[in-house]
């Protein structure tokens, strides 16, 4: 009988279970990230519509430009809005709180900008 | 390895107990567990990626709808399958609210789960100007 032969009870489960866990934080990391991509998602598309409702009075109307974005952002979005805007175009920046509140220590906001104007003839 | 005297019908021949194999046993038990978490993770990431594709589509429709065109068909067919549209405007304050609603069908194993995504967007409706001669 060979004594120093080492049984196998249990070796594979301690490989199975740590794997699992690992798959497990994968599977938790992914989570979080995705809310965060989704969040990312949502504040470029908020930015985008954000400068379109303000690039429609560049036209005629330049020097409310930003009132009409801003004054948008606030009733439709519930978000406050950065907003720059000259002769031919208007330029939006957003920023809101990381949805995740682990990943808001490393990533405290997550931030937007759009930029529309009037197109050109060409 | 380890022997015992037996009891019974062979009474009196040692019980051998074999260790040897409980390697692949224990892998064939753990096996489906590893491979419900994988599972957990890939149907994760297709919901991430589906629902990123709403809020862009979303996006999209509203500026379409805002601009006062009709929704082509090239758009509905790039939707996941069964998506459903949901269009509200509001007059009173030149806003659009679009909305997808899409249902997808995850299994774990033997277990299959729906879950409903949505994705909303607003635009602002531009103003219509009549066309001169």
């Amino acid at each position: 009988m060979d004594r120093t032969k080492k049984s196998e009870l249990g070796q594979i489960s301690i490989l199975v279970l740590a794997t699992t866990i690992a798959f497990l934080w994968a599977t938790l990391a992914i989570g979080m990230l995705a809310e965060v991509l989704v969040a990312q998602q949502r504040l470029n598309a908020k930015a985008e519509a954000i400068a379109l409702a303000g690039a429609l009075e560049i036209e005629f109307n330049q020097d409310q430009a930003c009132v009409v974005a801003q004054e948008f952002s606030t009733k439709n979005m519930g978000t406050k809005t950065e907003c720059v805007a000259d002769s031919t175009n208007i330029e939006i920046l957003l920023s809101e709180p990381n949805p995740n509140r682990f990943l808001s220590e490393f990533l405290p906001n997550i931030e937007a900008s759009s930029r529309a104007g009037i197109a050109s003839d060409n | 390895m380890t022997s015992e005297v037996s009891v019974g019908l062979d009474e009196g021949k040692h019980l051998v107990q074999r260790s040897h194999g409980y390697a692949i046993a224990e892998f064939a038990l753990a096996i489906p567990a590893l491979l419900i978490v994988v599972a957990m993770s890939v149907s994760l990431v297709g919901l991430t990626v589906t629902q990123i594709q709403l809020e862009s589509a979303a996006a999209l429709g509203a500026r379409i709808v805002g601009r006062g065109d009709p929704i082509p068909d090239s758009f509905r067919n790039s939707l996941p399958e069964g998506t459903e549209i949901v269009i509200e405007p509001d007059a009173e304050v030149e806003v659009v609210q679009f909305t997808l609603k899409t249902t997808k069908n995850i299994s774990f194993m033997l277990f299959p789960y729906r879950i409903d995504l949505t994705a909303s967007s607003r635009a602002r409706l531009e103003p219509v100007f009549e066309e001169f001669g």
